[in-house]
């Protein structure tokens, strides 16, 4: 029956969002090497990771002197 | 002698399918509602750090929670024609960095032309945002470092910053909340547009006369039996029309039988002339025994009848109550 299969496809997506929220899924998790659901928020991104349980400064870091601005249509 | 029809007000057949998924949409909506209520402020403060001089906030505890994460935002104050780019890091108590996230902070304003108008415009990206979530219960630092202050003519700033920092804990990301609200509700509208479509058509016979008439087999104490009747007439109709539905048993006994008025829509087109005529009556029964029924429709008056169609279906559902014609197995 469509009409079930459609609701328990609402309730699905319904439940999956509810969870991510919840948990803050998109947090980083500290002290973990992996981290696939990373979501950054306000363009602010991570400037390094883990490897075997140390912080390692990603080599992007070193070049933030070549940010030179913003523009007009880029902020808010 | 048909026996009597008892008709009910019941909610014994309402889709609750239809229900489950709005309930589930309203649910989202209340997740969203109710993620402030866990959200618990730990810092606010304004500090200054420039470049080669960090500024570090007193040590938090925190750990690891279920619901929520650790969120740390930084706005920073800059005049304008500046880039800024900093670093926000949280530390362990051995000074270690157990995060960090990069911003590229600016503040700028032009002017703009355009079709011979000019104006100023101001932009700035400032805020920097950084959420985590504790593995093991710990004192952390939040730290925040200048990296590189520049006018946009590319000259070293030797000036402090202002930042404003603030630490939540109980952070609910309700980004995720809006792909699931639009989502749901996309599939709560196809649930409802298809709950019409339940049940088994067991009789679908279109006329050009004012009766129509079928025998078929159908019935059953939880089915619940939808008949409708569709009528097209002529530009001549009144404004309403009588539609007598029987119900004749395998003996041929009749065991229901009940009229209704059907209410007309006249559709014009834009010159006033009719262009069509159609009415509809619908009849919900449970026909506790299954067997052979025979179901005879009769419009009147019959001179304007252009066409009569009957559509009977079985296993339907409905949106909400309604009046339920019941007739008993000891007919």
């Amino acid at each position: 029956m469509l009409t079930k299969l459609f609701a328990v496809t609402t309730i699905g997506v319904v439940a999956t969002s509810i969870l991510a929220a919840y948990t803050q899924r998109s947090a980083f998790q500290l002290r973990q090497e992996r981290q696939p659901n990373y979501w950054s928020r306000r363009s602010t991104t991570l400037s390094g990771g883990y490897r075997r349980g140390i912080w390692v400064v990603s080599p992007t870091r070193s070049s933030y002197g070549s940010f030179r601005g913003g523009s007009l249509g880029v902020g808010k | 002698m048909p026996n009597p029809v008892q008709y009910k007000q019941t909610w014994r057949f309402i889709n609750i399918w239809v229900y489950l998924a709005l309930g589930s949409v309203g649910i989202v909506i209340l997740a969203g509602i109710a993620s402030v209520f866990f959200v618990k402020p730990l810092v606010s403060k304004t500090v200054e750090a420039r470049e080669e001089e960090p500024v570090r906030l007193e040590p938090l505890a925190i750990k690891p929670q279920a619901i929520g994460g650790l969120r740390v935002d930084v706005a920073a104050s800059i005049p304008v024609n500046r880039w800024l780019t900093y670093e926000v890091q949280l530390r362990d108590q051995q000074d270690k960095i157990l995060a960090a996230g990069l911003k590229n902070a600016w503040h700028e304003t032009g002017i703009w032309q355009e079709e011979g108008e000019t104006g100023t415009w101001q932009e700035d990206d400032l805020e920097a945002g950084l959420d985590v979530k504790a593995a093991k219960s710990e004192r952390i630092t939040v730290v925040v470092e200048v990296l590189d202050y520049v006018t946009t003519s590319n000259q070293d700033i030797d000036e402090p910053v202002t930042f404003k920092i603030n630490v939540h804990h109980g952070i609910i990301d309700t980004r995720y909340l809006w792909p699931g609200f639009w989502g749901g509700l996309l599939m709560a509208g196809l649930t409802c547009l298809f709950s019409g479509s339940t049940g088994a058509t067991i009789i679908n016979k279109r006329i050009g006369d004012s009766e129509v008439g079928e025998r078929a087999t159908l019935g059953g104490a939880n089915k619940l039996v939808k008949v409708m009747v569709k009528v097209e007439s002529d530009e001549t109709s009144p404004s309403t029309l009588n539609c007598q539905l029987a119900i004749r048993d395998g003996n041929g006994d009749e065991i229901f039988n009940s009229s209704r008025v059907i209410p007309l829509h006249f559709r014009r087109d834009e010159d006033g002339d009719i262009t069509s005529v159609k009415g509809e009556a619908t009849f919900y029964l449970i026909l506790e025994k299954v067997g052979s029924y025979g179901f005879y429709v009769e419009i009147t008056p019959d001179a304007p009848v252009d066409a009569t169609q009957l559509i009977v279906k079985q296993g339907v559902v409905t949106l909400g109550a309604i009046k339920v014609g019941h007739i008993s197995a000891s007919a």
